[in-house]
């Protein structure tokens, strides 16, 4: 079978089918795509009717021509074209051109199916017709086809068909939707429609920015500075603790109460800020919370009208939430570690605190780079729930509890403009993003390994 | 390193020491729990004139009833989606996470570097919640069907990706590659049957972390789902208490009493998140004994 | 070979080039090209009049999560008249107060099909919210044509949810006026012998003294905050600073969400309401009462507050804006005996005609059947018991004395659809429920007419160029509001002086004289 694949391969008509293929695509112009009803009837639509327009529904609908249909015309066409020229070109490029073009005339045609209701919105019961489903097999067909060939030629390898899933959800997940910073850039009118919406250039940043009052006592500085030392905090002492409960719960010698220990830590986790807050209020509040129930009557404090023991507060309950993550994050790596380091160690007469000096902690600090990095780059955004609820939405402690992230959140409970999220999310990213871009040039003059990218 | 048992005086100290200090963080982690578990059976009036304690001051399973009497379907069934979602979502999440990561940690992979900031990017930048809206809603449809619960965001993130990629670049030696591809083992064959059994206390981790990232999600619902059938625990829970406050901050001006004698009291969010945490508490233990057999079988190395 | 496929293709392309300019040309012709089973090609031409039913999404708010099993019997219901009625389809989506707020606004933003909407008090999904991001339709015409009835009852109340341009919204109908009311404990008041103090108090100092005794001989707070912003004696739009009750009024607010501001009828000027000497002495009693240990101690922070307070023996009153009629459910609600005390009567306005009500976004795209739904729910006894109580038969009967209630065998815990009446249109055509009296309809009808109406009705500022300001004012008063109006503040005059100045750099006179430049404006119109 191998054998008689290659020789074909290698034969002259290569790339004949493809041409075929092509061929038959183009015969689909013919066959049904969509169907629509009108005045309880069925019609019938042709992929041409979107090529050049056309006046549907007794007239009272008219279908524009779309621009993607008819790339995905002329790519069927190139596709054809290539494949009969095949011999005439370099392959990998034949290839490369053919899985291109194929890829699009797949996705154009899937959305367009997928999508049918929205854009043939005043037509009822869209429905598939058998034309459209032969596209889309065939562009499949060719593009698999085309993938193989690429792959048999080096220029894929299979460790690229493995990234492929992951990829996907990314690129569907995360990097589509990533369009949607252009609403930053502005200002949404319903009436027209995001897409039609005029441009406002960066009128949508200023409300960090507001013009009154000196920068140093405005919100924007405030917002910023919370954020930013809070942050600092976080991941100093996240990575401190985490590393030290990782080398505890690694070296505990009862697997018991390993067992125990492991669970309870991770046990916060579980719990929604939310239910934090009241746990916090049973302590804090007034009239019947635990602390101010043990002090005398005048000694009584207003924790939430009292802003300087809110930043240990905070950070206690981060802590608190977050160890359980991290302190496993280290184990795992920590259990990796080759024992026979720790028996020569031994033998040489090391103790425990220079086994771990020595030995645990330069084993670690890739796994410690790696999220401290991470977490830099994430260090204009703040855990909504911590600095929100936890504090009960106080006023009085704005001043070192609000953070970007409530900030945008009050503003927009408001105004519910969601050109405003989005350009605050735009700055808290690129933001972030500069930052630990230095930080990573910074690690890599240092240390190469262990650098993000 | 625990293996080599407790011989000397300095071991004695040392294990001592780490008891020690765990034994207090557990404390910290744990003395919460009892405050919600008390005040989950105290009664609503006590709660609200006398404050949360420790021991509950005078017992009443009202919040309890409320949600296993009246509400008994409403329950039951947001904790089938819930399981359903999360044993779903983690068995996808741990299928493809790490098949990304795996060629990132390849030294002889060309496009390792391209595709890692690639991932990192998406850590940083994202379009907001109406893009993703659209796109979830009007292309795939997702609107109201379990799908919605699990797709969105959830099953997989830059920060397991890069996590997943520094564990396999330290503990799978290239040598152990070099030895298999000469043996003829194909690419595919090296990830199943090489990476990933060595890979066990990392992928348990993240797991874990993708676990409880799923039991705990109620933005993917408040975003997509309308349906009750269609709740999470979370949802649920957000839900009742979201819609007594509404209740109260209306019922005291306008005339809510046809509503307000069918909703429970404030005790009940204590409750909701007691039994929103039984079953992980219940589970983890079994969790954990495949944790520690992985950490026992990935520990051999060379 | 190659040169057979080659000629194929060619022979294609040009086909199709014909077949495509054919298509174009003749717009009306049958098309040939289009040979296929039982799909049958398009005709151009004659039209028939369109026999199909519109069908209409409509989203409504409810107040405990529903089950689409509770919910299907009810659309299915509601459909059958609307079908008959107005040949309409309609697609109800109920959503609970938690997911409202979340889901529409988005709804609107993906531009989803949405016909006719709630609009709410729930800040994300109010009318301010909506009208600011122009995404209200305007249905002035349509309701010319469909709904005249409602207009013409609605009167200038209209006004409240329109613009110079058109019609944003109708505002559901019922009792609109609500006043200041102290709800006290009348259990307590009879146990310490003051119930006859309380009935024929006259100023604030009586109902110190009367907290005084009640805190004295009892563990309850003397008042505990009616909402999530610590009021406790000042609610708004109202001002409450002078000792006497009778000098104490509700106040046009100008259809300022924020309460930024209010208008002194009498000079027609715009005021700014919190460096007002009202204010301040309001926020001073507060303090005083705080200090005295009068006000429960968590006023500016509790999550739990009003009536759940009341009912758990916190709080033995609070001092609130009460809907007129609603006593008796809010006594039924907090389960005791209630003394209700009329302080100040209530300013009929524009934000009071435009909490609850209707709108179209500007999304629909069936917006003449949206009008004519509406105009179902504002005049059709049928339609609007339905949405409200559920099914004639199986959720609700009708009584002797022509109230609603439940069924034999049917109780509050298994009935399948019970909705509140204030939520969906004519509140005034619904069959009042059981516990009230009979002629309630007419009370609030009746109330209605009594009502101090503002002179400044149907005014409401266009607010797009001072958003900036807003937005900062909101802030400042975020962060202040709530201890000074608790009384739980430390140093009053300090943090008052500090909340003042801060307002005014975040340019809360900018506001002010935006607020007078349009006022005049509109004054001049008559």
């Amino acid at each position: 079978m191998k054998i008689k694949l290659d020789a074909y391969l290698k034969s002259k008509f290569r790339m004949m089918h493809i041409a075929i293929l092509a061929f038959i695509i183009i015969l689909c112009s013919f066959f049904p795509y969509l169907s629509y009803v009108h005045n309880k009837k069925r019609y019938g639509m042709l992929i041409l009717n979107f090529i050049f327009g056309k006046n549907v529904a007794g007239g009272s609908v008219f279908i524009e021509s779309n621009m993607f249909m008819q790339m995905s015309f002329l790519l069927i066409l190139a596709i054809a074209i290539v494949a009969l020229l095949y011999n005439k070109m370099r392959s990998v490029l034949a290839d490369k051109l053919i899985a291109f073009f194929a890829f699009f005339v797949l996705v154009t045609n899937l959305v367009y199916i997928l999508r049918r209701n929205s854009i043939l919105n005043e037509l009822k019961q869209v429905k598939v017709e058998y034309g459209a489903v032969i596209i889309v097999l065939l562009s499949m067909v060719i593009l698999i086809q085309s993938l193989y060939n690429l792959w048999k030629e080096k220029v894929l390898f299979t460790l690229d068909f493995l990234i492929v899933p992951g990829m996907l959800y990314f690129i569907i997940n995360n990097y589509i939707p990533m369009v949607g910073i252009l609403i930053a850039f502005k200002k949404i009118d319903y009436r027209v429609g995001i897409i039609d919406s005029p441009w406002v250039g960066f009128e949508n940043f200023k409300v960090l920015f507001p013009q009154t009052g000196s920068f140093f006592q405005s919100d924007a500085f405030i917002i910023t500075r919370n954020t930013l030392l809070y942050n600092l905090a976080f991941i100093t002492l996240s990575t401190i603790m985490g590393v030290i409960v990782g080398i505890c719960l690694a070296d505990l010698f009862s697997s018991k109460w390993k067992k125990f220990f492991q669970t309870s830590i991770l046990l916060p986790q579980l719990i929604s800020m939310v239910i934090v807050a009241y746990i916090g209020y049973a302590f804090f509040s007034n009239e019947a919370g635990l602390i101010n129930s043990m002090l005398e009557p005048e000694n009584a404090i207003n924790f939430y009208a009292s802003p300087k023991y809110w930043p240990f507060i905070l950070v206690f309950v981060f802590v608190w939430k977050q160890i359980g993550y991290s302190a496993i994050i280290f184990l795992s790596s920590i259990v990796g570690i080759d024992h026979s380091l720790y028996e020569a160690a031994k033998v040489d007469g090391a103790n425990k605190i220079q086994q771990i000096s020595y030995i645990t902690l330069p084993m670690l600090k890739p796994t410690i780079m790696t999220l401290v990095l991470l977490q830099v780059g994430r260090i204009f955004y703040s855990d909504f729930g911590l600095f929100y609820q936890v504090p009960m939405n106080s006023g009085a402690l704005y001043n070192v509890t609000n953070t970007i992230d409530t900030f945008v959140y009050r503003a927009l409970m408001v105004s519910n403009n969601i050109s405003t999220a989005s350009a605050v999310s735009t700055y808290q990213a690129v933001v972030g993003f500069a930052i630990v871009f230095t930080v990573n040039m910074l690690v890599k003059k240092f240390d190469r390994e262990n650098a993000l990218f | 390193m625990s293996d080599s048992g407790i011989k000397s005086k300095s071991d004695k100290i040392y294990q001592i020491v780490i008891f020690s200090i765990l034994v207090v963080l557990a404390i910290c982690a744990l003395f919460p729990f009892l405050l919600l578990v008390s005040s989950s059976v105290t009664e609503e009036s006590v709660l609200l004139s006398k404050g949360y304690s420790f021991f509950p001051r005078k017992i009443s399973f009202y919040a309890y009833e409320y949600l296993f009497k009246s509400n008994a379907t409403k329950v039951l069934r947001s904790y089938g989606v819930t399981f359903f979602i999360t044993i779903v979502g983690t068995s996808i999440s741990l299928l493809i996470a790490p098949m990304l990561a795996w060629p990132l940690a390849r030294k002889d992979y060309k496009r390792a570097k391209l595709v890692t900031f690639l991932v990192f990017f998406t850590m940083l930048f994202n379009g907001g919640i109406v893009p993703s809206y659209i796109m979830w809603t009007q292309l795939f449809g997702l609107k109201n069907t379990i799908w919605a619960l699990i797709f969105p965001t959830l099953i997989m993130n830059g920060f397991y990706v890069i996590l997943y990629k520094n564990n396999f670049a330290h503990n799978i030696h290239p040598a152990l590659v070099e030895a298999a591809k000469i043996d003829g083992a194909g690419e595919w064959y090296i990830y199943f049957k090489i990476v990933l059994p060595l890979s066990l206390p990392i992928i348990a981790t993240i797991g874990l972390m993708v676990g409880l990232a799923y039991w705990n999600d109620w933005v993917n619902g408040l975003y997509y789902i309308s349906d009750t059938k269609l709740y999470s625990l979370q949802q649920l829970l957000k839900s009742i208490i979201d819609n007594i406050s509404a209740l109260a901050s209306m019922g005291s001006s306008v005339d809510t009493s046809s509503v307000t004698n069918k909703m429970p009291g404030s005790g009940i969010r204590m409750a909701m998140a007691v039994i929103g945490i039984i079953p992980i508490m219940v589970l983890y233990p079994f969790f954990q004994k495949a944790f520690v057999k992985g950490i026992a079988l990935g520990g051999v190395k060379e | 070979m190659k040169k057979i496929v080659s000629i194929l293709l060619v022979l294609s392309m040009v086909s199709v080039l014909f077949a495509g300019c054919m298509q174009t040309e003749d717009t009306s012709s049958n098309g040939d090209d289009a040979a296929v089973n039982d799909v049958s090609s398009d005709e151009g031409g004659s039209e028939e009049v369109d026999e199909e039913p519109a069908e209409i999404v409509v989203t409504l708010m409810t107040l405990a999560p529903l089950d689409t099993s509770q919910s299907d019997a009810v659309e299915a219901a509601i459909n059958e008249m609307t079908l008959e009625k107005i040949n309409t389809k309609v697609d109800l989506i109920w959503y609970d107060a938690a997911n409202y707020g979340t889901q529409v606004p988005m709804m609107i933003q993906a531009n989803e099909k949405l016909d006719l909407m709630m609009f709410t008090p729930i800040p994300s999904a109010s009318f301010a919210s909506f009208k600011n991001q122009n995404q209200l339709l305007d249905i002035g015409d349509y309701l010319k044509e469909y709904a005249p009835i409602v207009v013409s009852e609605l009167g200038t109340l209209v006004d409240a949810t329109s613009t110079p341009e058109g019609i944003l919204g109708i505002t559901n109908q019922g009792p609109l006026a609500n006043n200041v009311t102290i709800t006290m404990r009348k259990d307590i008041l009879e146990e310490l012998g003051l119930v006859e103090k309380a009935e024929n108090m006259t100023t604030w100092s009586e109902y110190e003294e009367i907290l005084t005794v009640v805190t004295a001989n009892t563990d309850l707070s003397g008042i505990i905050n009616a909402d999530a912003e610590g009021t406790v004696i000042s609610p708004v739009p109202f001002m409450t600073g002078e000792e006497e009750f009778s000098n104490n009024f509700g106040y046009d607010q100008l259809g300022d969400s924020y309460y930024l501001v209010y208008a002194d009828q009498e000079t027609d000027t715009v005021m700014p309401y919190y460096s007002s000497d009202e204010f301040y002495n309001m926020i001073s009693r507060a303090k005083d009462w705080y200090d005295k240990g009068l006000i429960y101690k968590d006023a500016a922070i509790a999550k739990d507050y009003a009536t759940t307070l009341l009912k758990n023996e916190v709080g033995f009153s609070q001092v609130n804006a009460i809907e007129a009629g609603a006593q008796s459910g809010i006594e039924s609600t907090v389960g005791k005996d209630l003394l209700f005390k009329a302080v100040a009567p209530s300013m009929l306005q524009t934000s009071s005609a435009n909490k609850w009500g209707f709108s179209v976004p500007v999304t629909a795209t069936e917006p003449e059947a949206a009008v004519k739904f509406l105009n179902l729910l504002h005049t059709d006894k049928e339609v609007i018991n339905t949405l409200t109580w559920g099914i004639e038969g199986v959720d609700w009967v009708q009584n002797d004395e022509g109230l609603a209630t439940y069924p034999e065998g049917v109780t509050n815990e298994t009935v399948t659809y019970h909705i509140a009446d204030f939520l969906y249109g004519n509140r005034f055509l619904i069959t009042p429920w059981q516990g009230e009296s009979v002629h309630i309809r007419d009370e609030q009808r009746r109330v209605n007419d009594e009502a101090n109406v503002s002179k400044y009705m149907g005014f409401s500022v266009d607010t797009s160029n001072i958003t900036t300001e807003l937005t900062a004012c909101f802030n400042v008063k975020e962060q202040y509001k709530a201890n000074l109006v608790s009384g739980s503040v430390q140093d009053l005059d300090a943090t008052y002086s500090e909340f003042v100045e801060k307002l005014n750099a975040a340019g809360y006179q900018a506001i002010i004289d935006e607020y007078q430049r349009q006022l005049d404006e509109w004054l001049a119109q008559w």
